[in-house]
């Protein structure tokens, strides 16, 4: 029986593994969709890239970093360039290093959200291995290593804080030091709209995504045990067609239309907010969390706006302020039967003692990320003389200038080079 | 001698220099506007004369858009056609080109050119009067979007140079069709159908969201054409002939089917022509006169604003019931 128990999990983990991966075709739509025609082979192509060398980062460092014996209190110090040995727990443990490394995978995809349309393809490819050795994986020790907001009992179930925050994080850090992208605002501080050139290709992304993530929640519960994992899923698709709704709702009454992007990310901020809730929380909660985290994607993209910061994927109104919400919800809905983790939260009569801890840790991980990938960014800055591609090539695209050859070429490629390709 | 760009070039400066005098009133800012196009007009009319002869039959001149409506704000593109007495290729040719050299005058005195070609230099607004008729009957028969935004442009015509009779009778045959023809009314509203929303459920204001008018109404789409357009399916309906949209509210009022709606939409359409006229004042260029943005208003202007908007949406539900009504 235990057998079976033991390979259940692997096999349920190891599904849900692959919905994470799978995550990464989700990002390559909405990011692809979300931009112009001229770089859309580059945001694809580098996802797809980064992903894998995230990977072997992950393999040598990441997760040694994030699990491993002898900790100091960034990081643990065993494991490295981890053999595939049982590391004796419930499932197969290549099978869980497999799952981790998904959500590795996932954390530098969100960071690099903010590097859009004007970053070099090398600080794509420095940043990548910098921020996947030394930034998610100490966020992730402290929480999901059994380091010190571990021991205070933080809940973060699947990942609000440790996979969307930090990431948001240092896609902030980036968006900040790259500046915005060239016609983004106006003398005057108004800005202007730089349409994604695909919304169907958009919307596909969020259902890609939609759907991993039930590998990245339910997944989560890392066993099948008492079919947990449903549960979980419950909470997650409420908190994802709530998203939604109010995200519509709040776009109709604030702009007069409703607004295709903004519902599209009221979906992924309900999904980043129940993030961290999804096991802790009774299923009406779920809803409202999702209601809460679509007003606030909306709110979040104009106040980024505001700051004057580009953010073209929207990687900090849809994962970084729903990341902290979601992380928070836990202190306001935990019920003390799902509290298996941490305690109650206020509505709950848990005091303020659980919202603490989570604001702490909220707050102590975000400005982590946001301090080291602001280093790591600097440091690259000054290494390659800057980060950004040079005024004309970010005129002329990505595709052309970083990789030679256009993602739509019919439609760039000068009409000497189709006829040429014609004969 | 003065060589003919130097007579445009400086009709242009009197006009640029007379201009900021004319911004009192919507009135005097358009009775300046049609004292330059005249002057251009007969420069062009001379210049053609010289180098053609006499204009072979009687003819007539006429603005089209807002020139037409008396309603111009400081710069607009021109819009004008021709009608004349006799159907022959001479004169077809002889009016044509007449168009051609007015429309240049207008294009270097400061009116650039109408980017749909309403103009009198188009065969297709240059016509003989029996060829307007015809064109008239079969832009109503086909009843396309295309043709009946061509019958509202008609139904616009002013005349500025010539017999008024001719246009008249345009404007005529196309009220005669709409007073029998409940479905080309209806399609004459569907043509003006669409309106930009511009005031939510909790009488929020929906400006625009990006560019340089960030956080601004857009005047002319929002407040503006609604009045224009809605009244102007009333009024053709009636038959009503004058085509200034505070004109033909004047005669709705004297309408057995209309006479206790119009002061309401009149009393509103009166204090936009006033937001207008400040907004053109203070505007920088063109582009900007449009736009009122909605921060820098106090809470009495916001609540005028709001008003305009609200009662543009009921006149525009009122005309949208009353032609479905047939």
């Amino acid at each position: 029986m235990e057998d079976m128990l033991y390979l259940m999990n692997s096999l349920w983990v190891m599904v849900s593994a692959i919905l994470v991966i799978f995550m990464i075709a989700g990002f390559i739509m909405l990011e692809a969709g979300s931009t112009r025609m001229k770089n859309a082979g580059h945001i694809a192509g580098k996802t797809a890239f980064t992903f894998g060398l995230a990977s072997l980062v992950f393999w040598a460092v990441g997760f040694a970093f994030i699990f491993g014996g002898n900790a100091n209190f960034f990081v643990g110090m065993t494991d490295f360039f981890y053999s595939g040995a049982d590391l004796e727990l419930g499932l197969s443990s290549t099978v869980f290093f497999v799952f981790q490394l998904a959500f590795a995978g996932i954390a530098i995809t969100i960071a690099l959200g903010g590097f859009a349309e004007r970053a070099k393809l090398s600080v794509y490819v420095l940043f990548t291995i910098l921020f996947s050795a030394l930034v998610y994986p100490v966020v992730a020790h402290w929480i999901w290593g059994g380091g010190w907001l571990a021991e205070h009992g933080k809940q973060d179930f699947a990942g609000s804080t440790v996979v969307h925050l930090t990431g948001a994080m240092a896609a902030l850090a980036a968006t900040i030091l790259l500046k915005p992208r060239i016609g983004r605002f106006n003398k005057d501080g108004s800005a202007n709209a730089i349409h994604g050139h695909n919304q169907v290709f958009t919307s596909l992304g969020v259902l890609i995504l939609w759907v991993g993530w039930f590998g990245f929640n339910a997944g989560s519960t890392v066993s099948v045990d008492a079919g947990f994992f449903g549960f979980v899923a419950l909470n997650t698709q409420l908190a994802a067609g709530a998203g939604a709704v109010a995200a519509l709702i709040i776009s109709w009454v604030v702009l007069g239309k409703s607004d295709i992007p903004t519902i599209l990310n009221g979906a992924l901020a309900g999904l980043v907010a129940i993030t961290a809730s999804c096991a802790f929380v009774d299923t009406w909660a779920a809803v409202v969390i999702g209601l809460v985290a679509g007003v606030l994607v909306f709110y979040g993209a104009k106040l980024m706006e505001k700051l004057g910061i580009d953010d073209p994927i929207f990687a900090l109104s849809v994962h970084g302020i729903p990341g902290i919400w979601g992380t928070l919800s836990t202190g306001f809905f935990a019920t003390p039967e799902l509290a298996t983790v941490g305690q109650p939260g206020l509505f709950y009569g848990g005091g303020f003692a659980q919202l603490g801890v989570q604001a702490m840790g909220v707050f102590v991980s975000g400005a982590f990320a946001f301090v080291a990938s602001f280093a790591i960014l600097f440091i690259i800055k000054k290494l390659l003389g800057g980060l950004r591609v040079s005024e004309e090539e970010e005129i002329m695209g990505l595709d052309i200038s970083e990789h030679g050859t256009y993602g739509y070429p019919e439609v760039f490629a000068d009409t000497k080079s189709k006829a040429a390709a014609e004969k | 001698m003065t060589t003919r760009e130097q007579t445009y070039a400086g009709i242009r400066q009197e006009k640029d220099d007379m201009m900021d005098q004319h911004l009192h009133s919507t009135q005097r800012l358009n009775a300046f506007h049609d004292d330059i196009m005249k002057q251009v007009f007969d420069a062009a009319f001379k210049q053609h004369e010289a180098e053609f002869g006499p204009p072979p039959c009687p003819f007539t001149l006429f603005l089209l858009g807002s020139a037409g409506r008396f309603e111009q704000g400081t710069i607009s593109d021109q819009d004008h056609g021709m009608v004349f007495e006799e159907d022959t290729e001479e004169a077809a040719d002889y009016f044509l080109n007449l168009g051609k050299t007015f429309s240049d005058g207008l294009n270097e005195a400061g009116y650039p050119y109408c980017e749909g070609k309403v103009m009198s230099s188009n065969p297709v607004w240059c016509r003989s009067a029996s060829a307007w008729k015809e064109q008239i009957a079969s832009w109503m028969e086909a009843e396309t979007l295309d043709t009946i935004r061509s019958l509202h442009m008609i139904c616009d015509a002013r005349v500025i140079h010539g017999e008024k009779l001719p246009v008249t009778a345009l404007k005529k045959q196309i009220s005669s069709v709409l007073k029998q023809d409940p479905h080309k009314l209806k399609r004459f509203f569907e043509n003006i159908q669409f309106m930009k929303k511009s005031v939510g459920l909790f009488g929020q204001i929906f400006t625009e969201q990006n560019g340089p008018h960030s956080g601004s109404l857009n005047l002319k789409q929002s407040a503006f054409l609604p009045y224009v357009n809605a009244i102007r399916v009333l009024a053709i309906k009636e038959g009503i002939e004058p085509s200034s949209t505070l004109m033909r509210m004047k005669a709705l009022k004297h309408t057995a089917a209309h006479s206790g709606r119009i002061d309401e939409y009149e009393e509103a359409f009166r204090t936009l022509l006033d937001f207008r006229l400040r907004a053109l004042k203070n505007a920088p260029d063109y582009d900007s006169s449009h736009y009122v943005n909605i921060d820098s208003l106090g809470p009495v202007r916001k609540k005028e604003l709001r008003h305009i908007l609200k009662t543009a949406e009921s006149l525009h539900h009122y005309v949208q019931r009353f032609t479905a009504k047939g």
